[in-house]
């Protein structure tokens, strides 16, 4: 993990723990400090002073939860051999999952309303393209990369928000953003549409599943 | 003290656009409540909507203390019928544009293009846009509201598409337009690469061809966005003067 700098003392690290199992284990807006300290023991000043709310508590959760999409990536990457197909996986699988998971969706949908939140997250996904896209798009500079993510990462938003119906298709909106997604970077039609078929057709979500839930007890 | 129900007069004067239907919206509310809407709408375009409070509001208007919460329960609520009225003259000025460049895509650009640059230059119109999107309630009938707007604007270039069509395109594309208010433009990256980065991006979802695609941003290029955008913004406050001037 590159961006993860913390100093905690044992309560702190204490109350962090249980954040972490309640922000895995239930959904965001039904968390209280009542349940925080119920659950790690302190006192509910103590959570004020050390973290002032919830908010605090993601901003520092947010590294595991990168962390957890970059194992995910990792994950598709041992059977996927190409650089950007498993990039497409990857975002497929997430976004299934969340589809499935109400409470991941709200708490990444939180993380991605956040303006803070939002930039580490930005960061995060600009390394891992600059460090996994550069062979293969090698006309796109360190700048380029900078400047598209601002448009890419609030496309993630847009599915995150979109809740399911049975006129409006998940599958049919996953296609839709995955399409302009890749056509930020990939302008070859072809080459596109044959990533965003594969992409589709692989299933990773009960793995995915699986990894969030073990977020928890890390 | 509370103000007098608007005089169509003093509209008919200044000739503001939407102004009589926006009486007409504003009339219908209570009295108070309607002052708390339109002193909210002056407090945003002057201040940060986060450094505004309930409590501010209240005391510009002279109304005792917890009447703001009594009539809305939080700023939210303000937010959300602020969002009815703007969406209104929105798609008053985006039908007036049309009048004048008799294209529809275009008329999207330059209101797209208008909106990225007003909230580049005005922090607070940026902070209040920004309380739009992120609000779901808001954000639900942006979308709602857009699409509509954008499907009478696009049916004639795009026969193929439903308004079904249009409404899955809106919920990508009000979050194309959201990442706009995310964060400035820098000197690597200027106002201009990122008004053309995000119409790429929707004119994509829209399906429009590359040579199009650059027909319209050299046309766009002769309207002047800021003002387009400042003028917008100023006029939509002027909308909520007119219990001021009477009094």
């Amino acid at each position: 993990m590159r961006y993860r700098y913390r100093n905690f003392s044992e309560l702190e690290e204490t109350i962090f723990r249980s954040a972490k199992k309640l922000f895995v284990q239930h959904s965001y807006s039904s968390i209280t400090q009542d349940m925080l300290s119920q659950d790690s023991g302190a006192n509910k000043s103590a959570i004020t002073w050390h973290f002032r709310g919830k908010e605090k508590l993601l901003e520092h959760f947010i590294h595991e939860l990168l962390e957890f999409r970059e194992n995910l990536l990792e994950r598709i990457r041992k059977d996927v051999d190409d650089n950007i197909l498993s990039f497409a996986t990857e975002l497929v699988t997430f976004h299934r999952l969340c589809n499935s998971n109400a409470i991941a969706k709200e708490l990444f949908a939180v993380a991605y309303n956040s303006i803070s939140m939002l930039s580490t997250i930005r960061e995060e996904f600009i390394y891992l393209k600059q460090h996994y896209w550069k062979n293969i798009i090698p006309e796109l500079d360190d700048e380029a990369y900078k400047n598209k993510e601002i448009i890419a990462s609030n496309l993630e938003l847009a599915l995150l928000r979109f809740s399911e119906t049975p006129e409006y298709a998940f599958e049919d909106r996953i296609r839709l953003v995955l399409d302009t997604y890749l056509e930020l970077y990939l302008p070859d039609e072809e080459h596109r549409q044959t990533v965003i078929t594969k992409a589709l057709e692989y299933d990773y979500v009960q793995e995915a599943q699986t990894m969030f839930a073990a977020l928890a007890d890390e | 003290m509370l103000p007098l129900p608007m005089n169509n007069k003093s509209a008919e004067r200044r000739k503001l656009p939407m102004q009589e239907n926006i009486n007409k919206k504003l009339n219908a509310m209570q009295p108070r409540k309607r002052a708390i809407l339109c002193t909210s709408a002056k407090l945003f375009s002057q201040k940060n909507f986060n450094a505004v409070s309930n409590k501010m509001i209240g005391q510009e208007n002279g109304l005792p203390p917890g009447s703001v919460t009594y009539y809305f329960h939080t700023k939210e609520d303000i937010i959300l019928d602020l969002y009815d009225i703007l969406s209104d003259y929105q798609n008053e000025m985006t039908e007036k544009l049309y009048e004048e460049t008799k294209d529809g895509l275009l008329t999207l650009a330059i209101k797209i293009a208008a909106q990225v640059t007003l909230c580049e230059e005005n922090t607070n119109a940026l902070f209040l846009y920004r309380a739009f999107y992120a609000l779901p309630a808001v954000y639900e009938s942006i979308k709602s509201t857009a699409s509509k707007n954008t499907y009478k604007l696009m049916k004639n270039d795009m026969p193929d598409w439903t308004e079904k069509d249009f409404k899955i395109a809106e919920n990508v594309t009000s979050s194309i337009e959201m990442s706009a208010l995310t964060s400035f433009a820098t000197s690597y990256f200027t106002l201009d690469d990122k008004i053309s980065q995000i119409l790429h991006s929707v004119m994509h979802i829209y399906k429009v061809p590359k040579d199009k695609q650059a027909e319209i941003m050299i046309k766009l290029k002769k309207y002047d966005c800021s003002a387009i955008g400042t003028k917008m913004f100023d006029r939509f406050i002027k909308l909520f003067d007119g219990d001021r001037q009477n009094e």
